[in-house]
């Protein structure tokens, strides 16, 4: 029976680790700033961070939180180690940005920077660079958390495909609306068993 | 418990090259691109070469199947492409046990401009309601599972679902992937400076960038094999962690996706008697997969890629070209790379030009994609001889 040895939620400018508040943001009401508040929090240095779309940023903030701790390089290979995350509106929060500079022909600026962003699986790309992760990746779109799929399909990884840790979880960024569930998953580590249930409460609580 | 064996046991493609996987195949076996000049201001606002589907026949189609205009285009090509796999085929679409496994990088994606919005549903821009619109159509009680990981969402919905058929979780999973061309996506491309001025040319010394193009694949898996005689067998998808745009100098995540494939279905690399490359013909990603083969090994084995008939086609690619991978085992042949005249990349890999007859038993088609993403699916023709 696989565990889930750290969890992070990032909701309503709060910020929560393993059920306990770590930040109240919830003053200033703007995602980017809040974003900024998390990577100063956790003391990080890392420039490619403001180059990132909200997706991605907070993917990677919610890695840096969920590993705090817990240096998983140091336990496991970097290909036994995947990130499989999932969400309901995919990239569209960082598509309408893009398409705005291509949408007037007078007005006509596409740029490569923004475009590269328009595709929800590069917050695994960038978790992945940020961690030297070279393991199992997938990006699912689910209009609501089906949390017996990505279980069952995180097992399947543990099980069958080599891997030793995961994190996995639920990352949604649609405009001013947004939400990161993130948890570790490793073999035997960890206070909570790794079950649909259990990855549901982590929603609730 | 035991694990099921996953059988293909129907396919098909709808593409520039034509609306059937027969036609598909004929044209790949002839050499003829699909590629041309197109001067469309909804596309692009400078002519470009890319891979049109033919509208005006589909739309012919369409309206002969009744699809109603409450679906967009991209979901009557879905429905189109999966209504022909099933055809004369005695399966329940509606029973518990089986489910639809939908990749795609951009669905809707040409409803972010409103007028166009105005003419459908409100939320199908998501891909969740396109997708369960396609299910429902075939009255599927199942919520669909969605794949969109940019240019390997094809592959890793064939290991996604071969998965759940070999677990028994399901019997019959519909794999059913698309992209259809849009200024979207195309201004991205041009912006990256990454298309060719011409139809692209695979692990060539002149290549110059991709093509895009659009179509529509859906292979049909059963753990019940109905006379079909190709397995899937292992897959599996590893990251570079190097760059979100360009591939791994050293093949790090093609390598680990093609090792694990390999040992997921119990087979040495030495097994493998062809390959499907990516092969988009960008000058980075044909050098890292040349890279990569080498790596394994395996520079004798043939290896094609099909982008210089249909182009690039994002979350239909792994699909159909896995599925011309498939056929091409089943009539004993192996498939001609064009484009591909002067060897341009550092490993002397073995890239085909003709059609040739071989008998092949173990398959890998490879796929890799923005975010540093590659992946890779092992098939088997039980019929195959070495």
């Amino acid at each position: 029976m696989s565990r889930i040895s750290s969890h992070i939620r990032i909701e309503d400018f709060k910020v929560w680790k393993n059920d306990e508040l770590i930040l109240d943001y919830s003053e200033t009401k703007e995602l980017n700033k809040f974003l900024k508040a998390i990577y100063k929090l956790l003391g990080m240095r890392y420039m490619k961070f403001f180059k990132m779309d909200s997706l991605s940023k907070m993917g990677l903030v919610g890695a840096e939180l969920l590993l705090e701790q817990n240096p998983i390089m140091e336990k496991y290979q970097a290909e036994e180690i995947a990130v499989v995350l999932a969400n309901s509106s995919a990239s569209l929060d960082v598509d309408r940005k893009y398409y705005k500079t291509i949408k007037d022909a007078d007005n006509y600026f596409p740029s490569p920077g923004l475009f590269v962003y328009t595709l929800p699986n590069i917050v695994l790309g960038e978790i992945c660079i940020r961690n030297g992760f070279k393991g199992e990746n997938a990006f699912f779109v689910q209009k609501e958390l089906d949390s017996n799929f990505i279980y069952k399909y995180n097992e399947d990884l543990l099980l069958q495909k080599d891997q030793n840790a995961i994190i996995s979880g639920w990352i949604e960024v649609n405009e001013s609306s947004y939400k990161a569930v993130m948890y570790l998953i490793e073999k035997e580590e960890g206070e909570m068993e790794h079950l649909p249930n259990n990855i549901k409460n982590l929603f609730l609580t | 418990m035991k694990k099921k064996d996953v059988f293909v046991i129907a396919s098909q493609i709808v593409s520039a090259l034509g609306i059937s996987s027969e036609e598909n195949m004929h044209r790949i076996e002839t050499k003829k691109t699909g590629i041309s000049l197109t001067d469309n201001k909804d596309l692009s606002n400078e002519p470009l070469y890319c891979a049109s589907i033919d509208w005006a026949r589909m739309d012919a189609l369409f309206a002969e199947q009744k699809l109603a205009d409450e679906y967009t285009p991209f979901e009557k090509l879905m429905i189109y492409t999966a209504k022909q796999t099933f055809a004369n085929m005695d399966i329940d679409l509606s029973a518990k046990d089986t489910l639809f496994v939908i990749s795609t990088t951009k669905g809707n994606i040409s409803l972010l401009d409103e007028n166009l919005a105005a003419n459908y549903p409100s939320n199908r821009i998501h891909l969740w309601a396109a997708a369960e619109a396609i299910s429902k159509y075939f009255g599927n009680p199942n919520t669909p599972i969605i794949v969109s990981n940019a240019c390997v969402s094809g592959v890793i919905a064939i290991n996604v679902a071969s998965s759940l058929v070999s677990s028994g979780e399901y019997k019959n999973i519909v794999v059913l992937g698309g992209d259809v061309l849009s200024k979207f996506v195309i201004s991205g491309f041009q912006s990256f400076q990454s298309l060719s001025a011409g139809v692209c040319k695979p692990f060539d010394a002149d290549r110059d960038g991709l093509s895009l193009g659009e179509a529509a694949g859906c292979m049909l898996l059963s753990s019940e094999a109905k006379g079909s005689k190709i397995k899937v067998l292992g897959g599996s998808t590893h990251n570079d962690a190097n760059h979100i745009s360009g591939p791994s100098r050293t093949a790090e995540g093609f390598y680990y996706a093609a090792i694990s494939a390999i040992k997921a279905s119990n087979l040495k690399v030495s097994d493998i008697e062809y390959i499907s490359a990516h092969g988009t013909a960008t000058p980075y990603n044909d050098e890292m997969e040349a890279i990569g083969i080498g790596r394994l090994g395996l520079q004798k084995v043939p290896v094609h890629s099909l982008k210089a008939y249909w182009g690039h086609t994002l979350g239909a690619a792994g699909i159909i070209e896995s599925i011309a991978q498939i056929e091409s085992m089943r009539k004993q042949i192996l498939l001609p790379t064009l484009g591909y005249k002067q060897h341009g990349v550092s490993e002397p890999i073995n890239v085909t030009s003709n059609t040739e007859k071989a008998s092949v038993q173990y398959a890998l088609k490879l796929a890799s994609g923005f975010s540093g993403v590659n992946s890779s699916v092992v098939f088997q023709n039980v019929e195959g001889k070495r």
